[in-house]
């Protein structure tokens, strides 16, 4: 019996989230909104607000499945942060109403997907105008993620004066056009954004202050939870192709797999593997209002960023040149994992934070 | 479509019990008992180490120190006096039948508490062997004097020339009317010369499979034939010996299971051997030590070292141990289900063992160049510097005793290429 991937929370979600993405590996359809089509858009939205009323479970294994893949789709950020945000919201001002439209359809909210752990929050100031009714934005975001089908972004900045947090709803026809456009190392398409005094009525900031910073802190970790069960999903399946590919592929008129030193550094992604699928067991125990949790979290994502990029690196060398094509599902995870070392903060900056936390009222 | 409110959470472990279910703002986490049982225990654990382990072996344990007979079998003497000398096996046999998460509690209580760990040889090795495999009276013989810690064991497995490959061992037993009679050498025997019993394999017949013909035989260590010579080895501490057997004479009730079928008794064996319950929380407390010493180092030599690699890399070390913990719960879960483990353990001591000799080697390089220096104290003593360079050595028998990590990687590659 050969190594197979297990599911973090088996199940149909689970199940749905994998055909889909076997089914769109390598091409992704573009006409329709894949997230609102296959009903993950409302997974985290509460029953009385319209959604599914679905838990972290449900969203860990939508993950899951995209991730055996490498599908890269802006899950985390309309699926799992949106949601926490607004419900964040709802409870000082308007959430609930921008909820209800992401699950009947209407609207399609994300946040620009960043390599910036605060979410982008320290790139932009806002400074209220003179007249008090609106504020400006200014700053840049580079290498952003925008979303084909989104209809408003949650922007993230701090305020000038007080240095205060804020959170906007921009429509996302009213975001600057970008100044730049890029591929990403996982092949998304992402931008530079520069905002010049981008003016943003008072009514579209929907929280600032200390519950703007909660929301904010809430979402960080979350998106590193999300990121890290991205990243194991694809450890175990990057493991899954190379032991597959070392099985059939022949040199020397012998099966690949028949080399030791190829077994054994493959045998290395093994244990890698299962141990970043422990520490992220271990995180996943936990809830994200845990008063430990942001800790472990930040020690999760220095440790993976270690670990996938030592998966990524050996499955490239085991396959070969095959491990050069993006042709191959292997290569394309090892490109996942390389990106999401990157996303939200890279490893260097939790290894600082961990070694030098900041008190929390300091 | 609608969402599944909570799915099944894949632990691979098994028939685990049903999990609390779960949302983002609930912990989500699996309960055999409530929280406050587990709590009470915990603090019942913590008052029974403070109360019963003397200070002077704590002190020991708590800074890497080597442990004897003396010490083990009394700590063991006690542990079994509160009924608890047995954590991992059936209440039949004189056990707990604490479920895993206690299990660990345990482990982890008795670790931080800086008590000695159960001696592995007797309750964690051949003893589980004897239940499954020995006849009722074996059992009757041998379980209780492991239990209380009145009898102490070794394991004679390796030979010259047999040590990852085990299966090529010579040492021969020849059935003579009621006895065996044993010739051959065992070599790295732990604990060898203050054993009572040494559990062997010892070849009985020559099949044509290697691994066929090998018996399991319990040896008294008191039986006319046998010397032990002690190995020196590079950290400077006697562990590990040579015992020679010459016409060893052994009556043929000390035969474990079937003649010749002892390959299996000795697999099932070694899964336990790779399998310590006890290894994560002891790395985790050696962290602590590493921790202390590299936060302490780096104050000290801030003007003539630079010690932040090291402290980033004890960062990743603490990371991989809550990995290797979850790693861990799984295999024990599996065992105590009775569950084929596959390559859990081995994949376990991989981690384990590296994850060891990484942090002692951190310690080292902390400690700085007198570590190098001021090794082996002539006058008997020791002081912290001697003792990370101990385990610095001791520690590189960690890839290589109880199965090398060459041989590890082999069992795991066979088992994920399923050839």
């Amino acid at each position: 019996m050969t190594f197979t991937t297990q599911a973090l929370v088996d199940g149909p979600v689970f199940d749905s989230a994998l055909r889909f993405a076997a089914a769109y590996s390598k091409q992704q359809p573009t006409n329709i909104d894949s997230i609102v089509e296959m009903g993950w858009a409302a997974t985290l939205i509460s029953e009385q607000e319209g959604g599914a009323g679905g838990s972290l479970d449900d969203l860990v294994a939508i993950i899951d499945g995209l991730g055996q893949h490498a599908i890269a789709l802006p899950l985390l950020e309309r699926c799992a942060l949106i949601p926490l945000l607004l419900a964040a919201i709802e409870q000082s001002s308007s959430g609930r109403q921008w909820l209800t439209g992401i699950a009947d359809g209407t609207y399609a909210i994300s946040t620009l997907s960043t390599t910036q752990p605060d979410l982008g929050q320290s790139a932009l100031t806002a400074t209220r105008d003179s007249g008090g009714d609106r504020f400006s934005l200014q700053g840049n975001l580079q290498g952003a993620m925008l979303c084909a089908h989104a209809t408003h972004y949650l922007i993230f900045a701090k305020q000038t004066s007080s240095d205060e947090a804020l959170i906007f709803l921009v429509a996302a026809a009213e975001l600057p056009a970008p100044t730049k456009h890029y591929r990403s190392i996982d092949g998304v398409q992402t931008v530079d954004l520069t905002f010049e005094n981008t003016a943003v009525p008072n009514r579209q900031c929907l929280i600032q202050g200390p519950e703007a910073v909660a929301a904010i802190t809430a979402a960080q970790n979350m998106a590193l939870l999300a990121t890290s069960v991205d990243t194991v999903s694809a450890m175990g399946s990057l493991l899954e192709q190379t032991i597959q590919y070392l099985k059939t592929r022949t040199q020397f008129e012998v099966t690949l797999s028949s080399f030791q030193a190829l077994r054994h550094r493959t045998v290395e992604m093994y244990v890698r593997y299962e141990s970043a699928r422990g520490m992220l067991q271990e995180c996943l125990r936990h809830s994200l209002t845990d008063t430990d949790q942001p800790r472990r979290l930040a020690l999760l994502k220095l440790c993976l960023g270690e670990a996938a990029r030592f998966s990524a690196q050996a499955a490239i060398q085991l396959h070969g040149g095959m491990g050069m094509s993006e042709e191959t599902l292997a290569a394309r995870l090892a490109q996942r994992l390389i990106t999401n070392e990157y996303r939200y903060g890279d490893r260097l900056f939790y290894a600082k934070a961990l070694r030098h936390p900041v008190e929390p009222n300091a | 479509m609608r969402l599944k409110k909570n799915g099944r959470r894949s632990t691979r472990a098994g028939n685990l019990p049903p999990q609390k279910p779960s949302n983002i703002d609930i912990t989500m986490n699996s309960t055999l008992k409530d929280d406050a049982f587990y709590e009470a225990f915990r603090r019942e654990l913590f008052a029974f180490a403070d109360e019963q382990c003397p200070p002077e072996v704590r002190a020991v344990v708590a800074n890497g120190g080597k442990l004897g007979r003396e010490q083990y079998s009394a700590w063991q003497k006690k542990v079994f006096a509160r009924g608890w000398g047995a954590p991992s096996w059936p209440v039949e046999h004189g056990g707990t039948g604490w479920d895993v998460k206690q299990r660990l509690i345990f482990e982890e209580v008795m670790a931080q508490s800086h008590c000695p760990p159960i001696y592995h040889h007797g309750i964690g090795h051949i003893g589980p062997v004897i239940m499954k495999f020995g006849t009722p009276a074996q059992q009757q013989r041998f379980l209780p004097r492991i239990l209380d810690g009145s009898e102490w064991w070794c394991q004679g497995y390796s030979e010259p020339g047999s040590g990852s490959d085990l299966a090529s061992l010579r040492t021969s037993a020849l059935r003579d009317g009621e006895h065996y009679v044993i010739n051959g050498q065992k070599m790295w025997t732990s604990h060898a010369h203050e054993a009572d019993m040494m559990y062997t394999l010892v070849r009985t017949a020559k099949e044509t499979r290697k691994q066929d013909g090998i018996s399991l035989i319990l040896i008294p260590l008191d039986t006319p034939g046998i010397s032990i010579r002690p190995i020196r080895t590079i950290d400077g501490w006697h562990h590990v010996n040579e015992v020679f057997l010459t016409d060893v004479r052994v009556h043929h009730s000390h035969l474990v299971g079937e003649e010749g079928r002892a390959w299996r008794y000795a697999k099932y064996l070694l899964d336990r051997e790779r399998l310590p319950p006890a290894s994560v929380s002891r790395l985790t407390l050696l962290w602590q030590r590493a921790k202390l010493l590299i936060d302490a180092q780096t104050s000290k030599d801030a003007n003539t070292r630079d010690l932040s690699s090291l402290s980033h890399r004890l960062l990743l070390i603490e990371g991989a141990l809550l990995g290797a913990r979850e790693m861990l719960s799984s295999a024990t879960e599996a065992l105590m289900q009775q569950q084929p483990l596959g390559m859990k353990p081995s994949a376990l001591k991989l981690q384990c063992s590296d994850l060891a000799q990484q942090l002692v080697e951190l310690a080292i390089d902390a400690v700085g160049p007198e570590v190098a220096t001021r090794f082996i104290h002539l006058d008997g003593t020791e002081d912290d510097t001697a003792l990370w360079a101990h385990n610095y050595l001791y520690f590189r028998s960690r890839t290589i005793a109880g199965g090398t990590t060459e041989v590890q990687r082999n069992v795991v590659a066979r088992e994920i290429f399923g050839e």
